[in-house]
């Protein structure tokens, strides 16, 4: 019930009326005070991760954890740059938080594995999302575009691990804006290193397996990423023997264009958000060239070569290498 | 007696100690200077790297230096459209606001730098720190990016970490010299000549050159040409491993002892007969087995790369099949035995040590925590911030070109001719906010700038570059910059001040402002790592001349050459990188590596079958456009272009056509021709001769002024190695049109 109001929560969070009880103090909050807390929760949150990371076996997951912890630390840094400009400190290292979720993590690794652990971070995604809820009402300016998209990060990684975890347990699909198998079309519970989904599509997914690192991408991914390729290339991809066109897929299917692009327009809406593809910026008025066409060198400048080979063996190269127009034989 | 060239009639009031500021050879030269004016260089006398010799560049470098187009004031893109003089406070000023608004409403991946293979050490370290431990964005890369990138992907590949093994003292010590799509004679040309008197020494190494082009080096040096088709190297050189195995030229023992997956190389090369290999590169298969048996009976063998295996197809997997031959011979680790992986840039190698490329600093592992955490000791940062995957120049790209980087520093770099692609980099270009910092505000960069930061070049600034054989020389300032032009690293650091950047107790995140201070640094932060500088200062490396890392307390001397003990930084502990999949690019987890592939200190063969370009030829494209350099000329000329010695050896572009290919075509010597991809074209005079085989052109990528059709990387397609992600720039399936004929003659017809 909580979860399912978070979604919608969410969604009205980003328009500016946050569903959620706001825990705003009477006086607006300074920014430091607004998001120091935030900050030092993220840290903690990222040192939990890391936890996660060096226990984690299924490379998939490991690849969803690295991806949680990329978005953590852009949510830190987006803060910590609006306190920086305010010419604040910088953010606390919250140690005994830190510390405690470490070791909270391994705890819950170590008792229930993969599905504990997302559980655990589901749980404090949702305190993150509320606390951003929150201070979306009292941020503004710049302030409140970083809290803003913080929330969108949050929200978007709630609906992947509730994804997981309805998958996983059979529980919790419900809160989830699509139908489930909008987010996992396979028989096995597996995550996609792009989407960190399974979701369907006209291709086959892509799987690599040992001596090769393991990889998968889901049928939906590869659809995508397979639009995504330039026409010179689309047009030759059939052309391409099986083995190769799959290797070029999965090339750009890990590299970070494709991974934001995934976030930006496939998350955003499985979570209950608009695309939000960013738009090319327009071309600038320009005046080229920008001053004046580079001159000719200076033909007055005039200077004493010397060259001396060290030995027979050089002589002929040399003599060749600085007549400056014998070389271009070999061009 | 040293080359040198000086101004006739110049007064030489003294010389300061630098090293050349073209290639990685890293030759030492002493600048002449007369006032605040330099006026000369000449080679450093008895230096290990140089002996006094030059290059062509090398000597008319300092032309650039005084250049009456040299960028002297800030500039600022008013709402005209025209650049305008602005004061470094108005510059820095807007460029610190559109930093902070882009990160503050879209986050790190809004920004983004671009820096380049031709600062200083001290340099790139400041910038590399400012990004990762500052600003905490990944979008960090150099144009190391297209030049030296494979170099360092296959040394992790192969050997568990970048750093190249050998010493330049191995050529003189070796019987066999194997240059692999490096064309020596005008790319390295001091290597060259030592290798030229190497070949009249008492070994008499023979030479193979491996290029589809019959180059300077091969008329000057070579033993035997392979002349490969474009795009086959990986075929040619799995042929080579496969004769050495099946003759026996191998050493086992130390296969046995020092290395992992030879079976599954074997049974991989093992395909490659020279029949099969000549169909595919077409390579006569006797010349071939000349080749493997040269490599395989010689007692030492020392090999090179360059941009033949680094830009072409299967870059990686070609350059780790150069390892390969030396880990099945056992040559490595002993004088005369080296695969030399080169780099292409002055200071490719301190790019790469210091992190500015988007790796961590000193080979560190982003995915390795406890590297993370060691590294956020030594710069009292949250380690919660570090370990970030870093993103290529390709990539990087990319995201402009869809919107996601709002803001761009360009960095003593120009990607507006250099980018593969070409076209759509422009565009991508000209819709970012991009600050470019560079000595000259007419590149072709420059030209598309919203800031134009101005700044010191080779001469007017003091720092550290690395060369090839991992040699530390300190080039001291020999003149001040001109006007308000600043050098790299002031600009740096005053960037970082600017944004109120700190460290978790609330201190400037750069607490030096000298470079002999952020060296001292560098020197701690790289202490007990693989490229450890501890042990040098800058009063030793005066001294010295030069010092090769490691170099440590307990080694001053530095190391000539790694790898002596046959032990290799692959544990999953050390290892820089956890085995990358070739073809895809993907890369281990911290536990599977462990867990199942830990060489635990043995090198690893890496083995791939040949796959042909991903641009095909076709019968609308019949023909393989590839690309290069000139000897006379530095990527797109914004220094050697302005040397009169330089622009009128090579003054303009040439599109090299194979006479029967021309005979066909009807063109002739001097026609302006067109040679069209699926994604762009070029125009210029042919030059038809036999230079290159049928079925190929070469054209020189130095040129490409905004305007007009000269720039060979408007052929080349948006395609990059998975592993390095180096652009492939040296394959575009094209065809060719005679354009218009002249009565003109050529410009290399003409008499000077």
């Amino acid at each position: 019930m909580a979860t399912k109001t978070v979604g919608r929560a969410a969604g009205h969070s980003l328009s500016g009326s946050p569903q959620v009880p706001s825990t705003a103090p009477q006086r607006p909050p300074s920014l430091v005070e607004l998001f120091h807390p935030l900050i030092a929760r993220e840290i903690a949150a990222i040192g939990a991760i890391d936890s996660a990371i060096a226990h984690e076996s299924h490379p998939s997951y490991v690849v969803l954890l690295h991806a949680t912890k990329l978005n953590k630390q852009a949510n830190v840094e987006q803060m910590a740059t609006v306190i920086r400009m305010t010419g604040g400190d910088p953010p606390e290292q919250a140690v005994l938080r830190k510390l405690m979720m470490k070791a909270q993590t391994v705890l819950t690794w170590r008792l229930g594995g993969t599905t504990a652990t997302l559980s655990a971070m589901r749980f404090a995604e949702l305190d993150l999302l509320r606390r951003y809820t929150s201070a979306l009402d009292h941020a503004d300016g710049l302030a409140r575009h970083a809290v803003r998209k913080a929330l969108t990060r949050t929200i978007v990684q709630w609906h992947i691990l509730t994804a997981h975890l309805a998958r996983q347990t059979g529980r919790g699909a419900s809160m989830l804006p699509r139908p489930l198998r909008e987010y996992f079309a396979g028989q096995t519970p597996k995550a996609c290193m792009r989407c960190h989904l399974d979701r369907p599509g006209s291709h086959p997914p892509l799987e690599r397996v040992d001596p090769h690192p393991y990889t998968y991408i889901c049928a939906g991914c590869h659809d995508d990423v397979r639009a995504e390729f330039p026409p010179d290339l689309a047009s030759q991809m059939d052309g391409w023997p099986p083995r190769v066109q799959d290797a070029r897929v999965l090339q750009h299917a890990i590299g970070r264009p494709s991974t934001l692009h995934a976030f930006h327009a496939v998350l955003q809406p499985l979570s209950g958000l608009p695309v939000e593809v960013p738009v090319p910026a327009v071309a600038k008025a320009i005046i080229v060239p920008a001053i004046e066409p580079p001159p000719q060198p200076a033909a007055h400048e005039s200077a004493t070569t010397q060259v001396d080979p060290m030995s027979e063996g050089e002589r002929e190269y040399v003599a060749t290498l600085f007549d400056y127009r014998s070389v271009r034989r070999f061009w | 007696m040293p080359f040198s060239q000086i101004d006739t009639n110049a007064a030489i009031d003294r010389w300061v100690p630098s090293t050349c500021g073209l290639c990685s050879i890293g030759c030492r030269v002493d600048i002449g200077v007369s006032g605040q004016t330099i006026v000369g260089v000449r080679g450093h006398v008895g230096h290990p790297v140089n002996s006094g010799r030059l290059g062509p560049k090398g000597l008319n470098q300092y032309f650039a230096n005084r250049h009456p187009h040299r960028a002297t004031a800030p500039l600022i893109r008013g709402r005209d459209g025209r650049l305008l003089h602005a004061t470094w406070d108005d510059a820095m000023a807007l460029m610190v606001d559109r930093f902070n608004e882009a990160l503050a409403i879209d986050g790190p991946d809004a920004v983004a730098i671009y820096n380049s293979g031709q600062l200083l050490l001290e340099e790139y370290y400041t910038l590399g720190k400012i990004a990762r431990a500052g600003l905490g964005i990944a979008n960090i890369d150099a144009n190391t990016r297209l030049c030296t990138a494979t170099t360092a992907a296959s040394l992790m590949e192969n050997f568990g970490a970048d750093g190249p093994p050998g010493a330049y003292e191995d050529f003189e010590q070796t019987e066999c010299i194997v240059l692999v799509g490096h064309n020596a004679a005008e790319q390295s040309t001091v290597l060259w000549m030592r290798i030229l008197a190497a070949k009249a020494g008492p070994l008499h190494p023979k030479i193979i050159v491996i290029d589809p082009r019959r180059t300077f080096t091969v008329a000057t040096g070579a033993d035997l040409h392979l002349q490969l088709k474009p795009g086959t190297n990986v075929a040619l050189l799995n042929g080579i491993c496969n004769l050495l195995i099946e003759n026996g030229w191998i050493d086992r023992d130390f296969i046995a002892q020092h290395t992992i997956k030879f079976e599954q190389l074997r049974d991989i090369v093992s395909t490659y007969t020279p029949e099969h290999v000549e169909r595919i590169c077409g390579v006569p298969s006797d010349k071939l087995r000349q080749a493997a048996e040269w490599i395989g009976t010689s007692r030492t063998t020392v090999s090179t790369c360059l941009q033949g295996v680094y830009q072409s197809n299967q870059a990686t997997a070609a350059a780790c099949a150069v390892n390969n031959i030396h880990l099945l011979t056992g040559k490595i680790g002993r004088p005369g035995c080296a695969p030399f992986q080169f780099a292409g840039q002055p200071s490719s190698m301190s790019t790469r040590e210091t992190g500015a490329d988007g790796t961590y600093p000193a080979y560190r592992n982003w995915e390795d925590a406890n590297h993370m955490i060691d590294l956020a000791a030594r710069w009292n940062v949250p380690v919660e911030l570090l370990g970030k995957k870093p993103v290529g120049a390709p990539e990087i790209f990319e995201l402009c070109e869809h919107g996601y980087v709002k803001v761009l520093w360009n960095i003593a770099t120009n990607p507006a001719v250099s980018m593969m692609n070409r076209t759509s980099h422009l565009r991508t270009l000209n819709g970012v906010f991009l600050i470019v910092q560079d000595c000259f505000a007419d590149t072709e960069t420059a030209q598309l700038a919203d800031v134009v930061l101005p700044s010191a070049m080779w001469g007017e600034k003091t720092g550290c570059m690395t060369n090839a054989e991992r040699r530390v020389t300190l080039l001291r300032k020999a003149v001040d910059p001109p006007g308000e032009a600043k050098s790299d690293f002031d600009i740096f650091v005053d960037f970082a001040a600017r944004m109120n950047l700190r460290d978790a107790d609330g201190a400037p995140l750069i607490q030096y402002i000298d470079p002999e201070d952020a060296f001292d640094e560098w020197r701690m932060v790289s202490r007990g790592c693989i490229p450890d500088y501890s042990g040098m200062s800058y009063e030793r490396l005066d001294e010295t001349g030069g010092l090769q890392w490691p170099c440590t307390d307990a080694r001053p001397e530095g190391t000539t050459r790694l790898y002596s003990d046959l032990s290799f930084p692959t544990a999953w502990y050390v290892s820089e990188s956890y085995e990358k999949d070739i073809e895809t690019g993907h890369e281990h987890t911290l536990n599977e590596y462990r867990e199942k592939r830990d060489p635990r200190g043995r090198a690893v063969f890496v083995a791939t079958d040949y796959q042909p370009p991903n641009d095909t030829t076709d019968a609308e494209f019949p023909l393989i456009a590839i690309s290069g350099r000139q000897v006379y000329h530095w990527h797109t000329r914004t220094k050697t272009g302005r040397a009169p010695l330089l622009h009128d050896a090579a003054p303009g572009i040439f599109i090299s056509v194979n006479e029967e290919d021309a005979a066909e075509l009807g063109i002739r010597d001097g026609d302006i021709i067109e040679v069209i991809s699926r994604r762009g074209s070029v125009g210029g005079p042919a030059k038809v001769g036999d230079v290159v085989p049928r079925g190929v052109v070469f054209i020189p990528f130095h040129y490409g002024e905004l305007g007009d059709v000269h720039a060979a990387n408007n052929l080349m397609p948006k395609l990059w190695d998975p592993v390095s992600k180096q652009p492939v720039q040296k394959i575009a399936a094209v065809r060719v049109e005679a354009a218009a004929r002249t009565s003109e003659e050529p410009w290399w017809q003409r008499k000077p």
